[in-house]
């Protein structure tokens, strides 16, 4: 009896404890929870992705897959003459069909807008040309133009199509049939009769709508809320509507809205298979049968180029192998995309890799596309702190991390912006990667040995960012920290009291956005305290630049992040300068175009310069996307080979805005592809506020003399949030007249040393 | 002799579930921070008592101890005395004494997301409290942002936990036989001697677990304080919870475990003292 009791207690135990272990399971259901483990025993057989190299084109216009299977498409070469390519049976290599004509040679005041090819082996094209030169200085895009339209038959011979309609062309694609579908601003999809030049209603209860896409004879037509109505080309009716289709691509979280007349979030194209369709957005390839329940996923976005943030999708066909070709372009050229399937590779990548970071990075995630593409083996899991969707906090999403970390289950691969890097140093969470830094052969040696804490290097920045001061040369010649800078704003508005001194969008909150890297890393005493003398005269300075008749009160803004990187841009104010709208310029170079903009002021507009700004301290710069290996990661050494392709120069030319490359070479290279182009911004409510300029390539002086200024960079600025944010939340109230400087300055440092204390 | 031992068994059997649960989820998760507060955070590897020295040279735990005791000590006894003299009040209250119970335990059932939202709108700068201010002629302020900010935190606390205790003291007031006020009556007892020396001593029994009760429900008060004010409220509000907050987020699990092994040690202790001193 007392035995059975016994065996009773302990089963029971056993079972309560074998359910708490249950919970402790991951319930996503996503590998096998082991970062940098492989699985024997996984399924195989994936779509591979692989670039095919087009033909040396300045631009690609569309692709298709004639109706022998062989993929065309349509280019503009380096001179702007136009032509259409064939890929040869052998995959790789390309074959001139023709040549369009000589006279649409790409001048100042002609372009070839658009190219769509049809599977029949005709193309449609539409021109566009200049009325007049229009008022001086005015740029193409902005001189009234007359578009044109033309039939090319299929050895390239032009015909005008005499097509009358008010309104810019949204869209156009050929059906399977070869029969040309447009739509028009403000009118529903219609055929175009070539010779006449007449919309025909093909199609009864069709609807203006955002952009349509072809599938076999089914018109798919998508409104801008992203519903999907499909459509019956050859009957020319409305057909119900395919749920199975529309609701898991509404429920995927695929952005519907952004196309233009060449690319489409969504992308249709008809299989071999009676009713079945493929098409792709950004979350991968799927496969659908016409009414059916289920949609496939045939190739998984996340692991390929389709999920890269910079990635526009064109053209969809499937390729005779079985395989796809996807036509898109990224941040750096048109890509050529096919996807076969390889039996032999794991469905699911057998090495997961698990990053973090605070925030959203499309850089990060462009390289992690690129990165999956290059080992097919690896996945990588990126998880974001705080993001739109999920509204946690940043405090909220650090101790989410935390309890990730101490449960073992943290991430391999830390970007490290934003997280308490001192105190995970101190903690002996984070990894030395002085080694990978010495690898890389052309990073920024002054920044990178910056970062070094008692000679390790904890976490590698990719990117930075560097404030600046743009003014006339005398006045740039005085500027020799924050007090000399605001000496010359004084000056300046006393000279003319009705001119914007610097950007006229800026209140003081902005205003000490814009000067807080030039000034934050001389606030830090040697025992990491505050210096509150420091921090005074940051206030007190920014309050003698601070222009208050000046700020028009036209943004809204919030310390975020990506506001943050957007106020303190010195962007907008370079056109400010550049028309004459102001005498002064600071702010952190984000991008090369912002160089571009500096170096086209500067050779455009005499007297005016630039250097690097001293604020309260001198050679600062901002390090950005600053990559971290966890002590605690299974996986170091396949982390290690992340980080070291994040630094390559494959890696580094990803270009979403997120700061300067550091690595010199790829810098350079960047500067050597600068597009040139328009530059304008203005309020949408006040036309007299719009600026522009023709941004040109920085000439080899320009970019040598940038290329020296970094590299005398090597005190960065201090990256903790929470100082961050208790000196700028006290700025608006400062620059205000609130508060004194001194007040300021004691509510800063009420927290800050409590955090400090901790 | 058999009857007793089967009647032990029996109320053991009773006791045990809540007993695993009590082991599981709390004693054995408390012994692994008490493991931990001899441990390294990241590494895990021993480092004695040096956690503990390390918190206990911390200013920011000193100012918190201090702020939550400080805290404690002036929100026990004015919660004891405030909800006693209510539950006395409702006691010889003749009618509408539920209408009367309902309404201190309101704030009971008010969400913790529509109190803060409350406290941003009443102590706001340019909140009611500063218009009603302005209109009298004087300045308004950030009153979280003050010294202010304790009391505000105070009288939260109150407002909130009043009705609850009130309850218990109702409970602890109806135990007391009314024999006895009669038998004290007779003897020529006013009205003072018999609260003196036949509620306070009846009332006894109750006083340690409406304590115990009001110093546990006390620690609630972060709740409030952080929605309103984050992780670094005004330093006179700067309570032991968001020392731990702030640790966890910071991964300093080490002086998280010894901060927390110390807190719970007085609280212990405290708890202790209560008991004997008032059950004897």
């Amino acid at each position: 009896m007392k035995v059975k009791k016994i065996m009773g207690i302990v089963l029971a135990a056993v079972l309560s404890l074998g359910i708490l272990a249950g919970c402790g399971q991951d319930a996503g259901g996503k590998g096998d929870g082991k970062s940098g483990s492989g699985n024997a025993d996984s399924a195989k057989g994936r779509y591979l992705e692989a670039d095919i190299d087009l033909p040396e084109a300045a631009s690609v216009y569309s692709m298709v897959r004639l109706e022998e299977g062989i993929i065309r498409i349509a280019v503009s070469d380096q001179e702007g003459r136009g032509a259409v390519w064939d890929l040869q049976r052998d995959g790789s290599t390309w074959e001139k069909v023709y040549d369009m004509p000589e006279g649409w040679r790409q001048t100042d005041t002609f372009f070839v807008t658009h190219v769509s090819l049809s599977p029949k082996g005709d193309a449609f094209a539409v021109t566009s040309q200049s009325v007049d030169q229009g008022a001086d200085g005015d740029t193409l895009e902005m001189r009234p133009t007359e578009e044109h339209y033309y039939h090319l038959d299929g050895e390239g011979k032009a015909t005008e199509v005499p097509l009358q309609v008010e309104g810019y062309l949204y869209f156009m694609q050929y059906t399977t049939g070869g029969e040309l579908l447009v739509q028009f601003q403000d009118t529903p999809v219609s055929a175009v009769d070539m010779e006449t030049g007449e919309l025909i209603d093909k199609v009864s209860g069709l609807e203006v709508t955002g952009f349509f896409g072809v599938a076999g004879d089914t018109l798919y037509t998508v409104d801008y809320e992203g519903e999907i109505l499909p459509f019956d080309i050859d009957e020319g009716r409305p057909l119900p509507k395919d749920e199975g289709l529309s609701d898991p691509i509404a429920q995927s979280g695929a952005d519907m809205n952004l196309h233009t007349l060449q690319a489409r979030p969504l992308l249709f194209t008809d299989g071999k298979e009676d009713k079945e369709i493929f098409y792709c957005t950004s979350k991968g390839l799927y496969r659908h049968v016409k009414n059916g329940d289920v949609t496939e996923l045939v190739i998984d976005g996340s692991l390929t180029s389709m999920g890269s943030p910079d990635m526009e999708l064109i053209d969809l066909e499937e390729a005779d192998d079985g395989g796809f070709y996807i036509f898109g372009r990224d941040s750096t050229s048109y890509k050529l995309l096919h996807y076969t399937y390889s039996k032999d590779v794991a469905t699911v990548p057998e090495t997961e890799l698990k990053a973090w970071a605070l925030y959203d990075n499309s850089e990060l995630i462009q390289n992690i596309s690129q990165y999956q593409k290059e080992d097919p083996e690896v996945y990588v899991d990126l998880e974001v702190g705080v993001t739109e969707e999920n509204g946690v906090t940043v405090s909220d999403a650090l101790k989410n991390l935390s309890t990730e970390i101490m449960a073992g289950d943290g991430p391999d691969v830390l970007m490290l912006d934003g997280l308490p890097v001192d105190r995970y140093v101190e903690k002996g969470l984070l990894e030395d990667l002085s080694d990978v830094a010495k690898d890389a052969e052309d990073l920024f040696e002054n920044m990178i040995s910056s970062m070094e804490k008692e000679g390790k290097l904890y976490g590698i920045p990719l990117r930075f960012s560097m404030p600046l001061v743009e003014a006339d040369v005398q006045s740039l010649e005085k500027i020799q920290d924050l007090e000399s800078l605001a000496d010359v704003a004084e000056e300046m508005k006393a000279l003319d009291p009705d001119r914007y001194i610097y950007s006229p969008y800026y209140d003081g909150a902005m205003l000490a956005v814009q000067l807080y890297d030039a000034c934050s890393s001389a606030w830090v005493k040697e025992d990491g305290s505050i210096d509150p003398e420091s921090l005074e005269g940051f206030y007190t300075q920014l309050a003698r630049i601070y222009d208050p008749e000046g700020y028009i009160d036209a943004r809204s803004y919030a310390f975020g992040e990506g506001y943050q990187k957007y106020i303190s841009s010195i962007g907008d104010g370079i056109l400010q300068m550049y028309c004459d709208k102001s005498a002064l310029n600071f702010g952190n170079i984000w991008s090369d175009t912002d160089l571009a903009m500096l170096a086209t002021t500067l050779a455009d507009k005499e007297g005016i310069g630039y250097k690097p700004l001293t604020g309260q301290a001198a050679h600062t710069f901002l390090p950005k996307m600053m990559a971290g290996i966890s002590s605690k990661s299974k996986a170091k050494g396949e982390a290690k080979k992340f980080i070291q392709f994040l630094l390559t120069d494959k890696a580094q030319m990803a270009a979403q805005g997120g700061g300067l490359p550091m690595d010199q070479k790829t810098l350079r290279s960047k500067m050597d592809h600068i597009s040139e182009g328009s530059i304008g911004s203005g309020m949408a409510d006040d036309p007299d506020s719009y600026v522009e300029m023709m941004v040109k390539m920085p000439s080899a002086e320009a970019v040598d003399q940038f290329i020296a200024y970094i590299q005398e960079a090597d005190t960065p600025a201090l990256t903790d949030e929470i100082i961050r944010d208790a000196v700028l939340s006290q700025a608006g109230d400062c620059l205000d007249g609130k508060i004194t400087p001194k007040a300021a300055v004691q509510a800063v440092t009420d927290k800050v040393d409590l955090y400090l204390a901790e | 002799m058999i009857e007793k031992r089967i009647g032990g068994q029996t109320g053991f059997l009773f006791v045990l579930p809540s007993l695993l649960g009590v082991t599981l989820f709390i004693v054995v998760p408390f012994m692994d921070v008490v493991r931990r507060s001899f441990m390294g955070a990241v590494s895990g590897a021993w480092v004695g008592l040096s956690n503990y020295q390390t918190v206990f040279s911390n200013k920011a735990f000193r100012l918190a101890a201090g702020n939550t005791l400080r805290f404690e000590g002036v929100c026990i006894p004015l919660l004891l005395a405030l909800s006693l003299a209510v539950a006395l009040l409702l006691h010889a209250l003749e009618d509408h004494v539920q209408f009367f119970k309902s309404c201190f335990l309101i704030p009971m059932a008010v969400p913790v997301a529509s109190a803060v939202l409350l406290w941003r709108v009443l102590f706001h700068e340019r909140g009611l409290l500063s218009g009603l201010l302005h209109m009298s002629g004087l300045p308004g302020e950030d009153w979280m942002g003050t010294p202010w900010a304790f009391w505000i935190l105070v009288v939260s606390y109150i407002w909130k936990n009043l009705g609850y205790d009130v309850i218990l003291w109702l409970a602890g007031l109806s135990g007391i036989s009314p024999s006895l006020y009669e038998a004290a009556q007779v003897d020529g007892a006013g009205r003072w001697q018999c609260f003196i020396y036949v509620t306070l001593p009846g009332l006894l029994p109750s006083l340690f677990t409406i304590s115990v009760l009001s110093i546990l429900n006390s620690f609630k008060v972060f709740r409030e304080a952080y929605l309103a004010a984050g992780d670094y409220p005004h330093e006179s509000m700067y309570l032991l919870q968001h020392l731990f907050n702030n640790w966890y987020r910071d991964l300093s699990m080490d002086k998280m475990a010894a901060g927390a092994v110390v807190h719970a040690g007085v609280v212990f202790m405290l708890v202790l003292f209560l008991k004997r001193k008032w059950e004897g």
